[in-house]
């Protein structure tokens, strides 16, 4: 009992470690190279739910656009590689940063709208990505591109990628977390609450909102470009699918907006769930299931299923916190 | 004693100069041709019946109306044509008649946010420096609030978040402090509090101007009263002369 309660200060920090530990043995622990593609996907979710949430969670911005980065930055990758010859690294490094110039012609317009007005430019702008990109023969028009296969060996072929998109994830979580400790963070939690507000506190709103969203593009643009890679094909349909964006969403809505772990939660359970349902179940009932545990989520943990065992303490503990909310009242 | 780069601007105030402002909203003219003058390190108290344009005058001031007409100078620049933060860069803070706190932040975090430094690099700093946070908790033990330090300031009192949104005032090296009825829903005995430190600010060299209906307040405090009435200039003065101006107490003070 007492080594647990000399431990139990630091329990959120060991996990960290040990998840990490895993992380990194993980690829040497598994047989089955299907498990290996289900951790990139993983990877690859919580590098694009992390990004989302800079502007959706921290500051209220919702996008549904994201997917527009991450399909530029896969078309980045094929076309450097294939009709340039660039190396995979640097094609995958310009990925993100075509997505940084982007976010940047595209968000210091859009972020002057507000609420649901951005959110609909921002689908807007991921469909007409689409569209263009689809419709450039140099590019096989709708058919897409086939990418040059990696140079080693088809043993390996997975390994390298793994520690890529798990490299990526953690690059977008521990950004996240030194955001959330920053300025930045701060401010953009605090126009989220009231814009006007915050301008009228000395915050140069534009700004804040312009680099908040410059940062949450660039991580989808680098995993865009990996993932591109990795599939060895991509293709308008696919790559700028709107359904990115919305798992991103769901995802997000699931482990807590707003939040560091919510993202890892959302990220993960989603797509080792997705992944269970579609061989027990089926496909076609996978998406039904998606829905219910969204909205018991909803209804039940609307912050999040981080917020699980906040809410069951707050449950606990009413009457005391009443008590202390009217002696203050009182004392005013 | 904090240290020199925390201690507050003690000088740099400047004269605030409304030259002729206009500002319609259809067909009410809300703020019709006014002009005037906040002297440098003064209380400028701004009253007026309900709808004279005070709010709107303050919201010009601020930035968050565009002016239809005439200028504002603070010193010698000309400030109607800045966004609101870059107003609050050069020493210019108002706060909102109904309250404005940042409800999901807690009381001291709050204090943490209002800022003159929007450079990139800034952006990165940690949000609480201890310079800052030192600072804010100096205000709050002032002020009673620090057994509320960190609670989300949205589950404060109305009261208590007027302060909040005072101190947030006070935070940075603001010259000039605009308020609106600070004293609306404070208690008594913390009315005196707020001012006594108005004037003790006022004596740290900062300038005042303070939209009130509460008379005892502004006849207190205040240096020169500006009185608007249907959103024209009506009289400025002293508290003693707009107390005996037969206009104004016809307009205003019960006439």
């Amino acid at each position: 009992m007492k080594a647990l309660a000399a431990v139990r200060p630091h329990a959120g920090r060991i996990a960290i470690a040990l998840a990490c530990l895993l992380i990194v043995v993980f690829p040497l622990l598994v047989q089955e190279r299907y498990y290996l593609h289900i951790a990139i996907l993983v990877f690859i979710y919580i590098t694009l739910v992390q990004s989302w949430n800079l502007p959706g969670g921290f500051a209220g911005y919702i996008s549904f656009g994201h997917v527009l980065f991450f399909g530029m930055g896969g078309y980045t990758v094929g076309i450097l590689m294939n009709l340039f010859n660039v190396g995979p690294t640097w094609s995958i490094l310009a990925a993100g940063g075509v997505a940084i110039i982007l976010a940047l012609l595209f968000g210091s317009i859009s972020l002057r709208l507000r609420g649901v007005y951005f959110a609909i430019a921002t689908l807007a702008v991921a469909i007409i990505g689409k569209l263009v990109i689809g419709n450039v023969e140099a590019l096989g028009g709708a058919e897409g591109m086939l990418l040059p296969l990696p140079p080693w060996p088809i043993d390996f072929e997975k390994i390298p990628f793994y520690y890529a998109a798990a490299g990526t994830a953690a690059a977008a979580t521990l950004t996240m977390v030194l955001i959330r400790r920053s300025n930045l963070g701060f401010r953009l939690l605090a126009l989220k609450d009231d814009e006007d507000k915050a301008e009228a506190t000395g915050i140069n709103t534009t700004k804040h909102k312009v680099i908040a969203f410059i940062i949450s593009a660039f991580f989808p643009g680098i995993i865009g470009g990996l993932h591109a890679y990795y599939i060895g094909y991509i293709n308008p349909a696919a790559n700028f699918s709107i359904l990115y964006s919305a798992n991103v969403l769901v995802m997000a809505a699931f482990g807590g907006i707003g939040t560091i772990g919510g993202p890892i939660i959302g990220a993960t359970t989603f797509v080792v769930l997705s992944e269970i349902l579609s061989y027990s179940v089926g496909s076609q009932f996978r998406l039904g299931i998606y829905g219910l545990i969204l909205v018991l989520v909803t209804i039940f943990l609307p912050r999040g299923v981080i917020s699980l065992r906040e809410t069951l303490r707050g449950r606990r503990r009413p009457l005391r916190e009443q008590l202390e909310a009217t002696t203050l009242e009182g004392g005013d | 004693m904090p240290e020199p780069a925390q201690k507050m601007k003690t000088e740099g105030s400047m004269a605030l100069q409304l030259d002729g402002i206009s500002k319609r909203f259809g067909g009410i003219q809300a703020v019709d041709e006014v002009s005037f003058e906040v002297e440098p390190n003064s209380i400028c108290g701004l009253i007026g019946p309900n709808g004279s344009g005070k709010t709107t005058l303050f919201n010009l001031v601020s930035g968050f109306y565009k002016l239809d007409q005439g200028r504002i100078y603070y010193g010698s620049e000309r400030i109607d044509y800045l966004r609101p933060h870059r107003r609050v860069g050069i020493g210019i803070i108002r706060t909102f008649q109904i309250t404005r706190v940042f409800p999901h932040l807690s009381v001291l975090d709050n204090l943490m946010i209002p800022t003159s430094d929007n450079r990139l690099l800034a952006l990165f700093r940690s949000a609480r420096a201890a310079r800052r946070r030192t600072r804010g908790e100096e205000l709050l033990s002032l002020l009673g609030l620090q057994r509320l330090r960190d609670e989300p300031a949205g589950n404060l009192s109305f009261g208590q978040q007027k302060l909040v949104e005072l101190a947030m005032s006070f935070m940075i090296e603001t010259s000039l402090i605009m308020l609106d009825e600070p004293s609306a829903g404070i208690n008594p005995t913390l009315i005196n509090h707020v001012k006594d430190w108005i004037r003790a600010e006022q004596e740290n060299g900062r300038t005042f101007l303070i939209i009130e209906h509460n008379m005892h307040v502004v006849m207190d405090v205040c240096d020169k009263i500006v009185v608007l009435h249907h959103g024209k200039k009506l009289a400025d003065g002293t508290p003693k002369q707009i107390q005996d101006d037969p206009v104004v107490l016809e307009a205003y003070l019960g006439g």
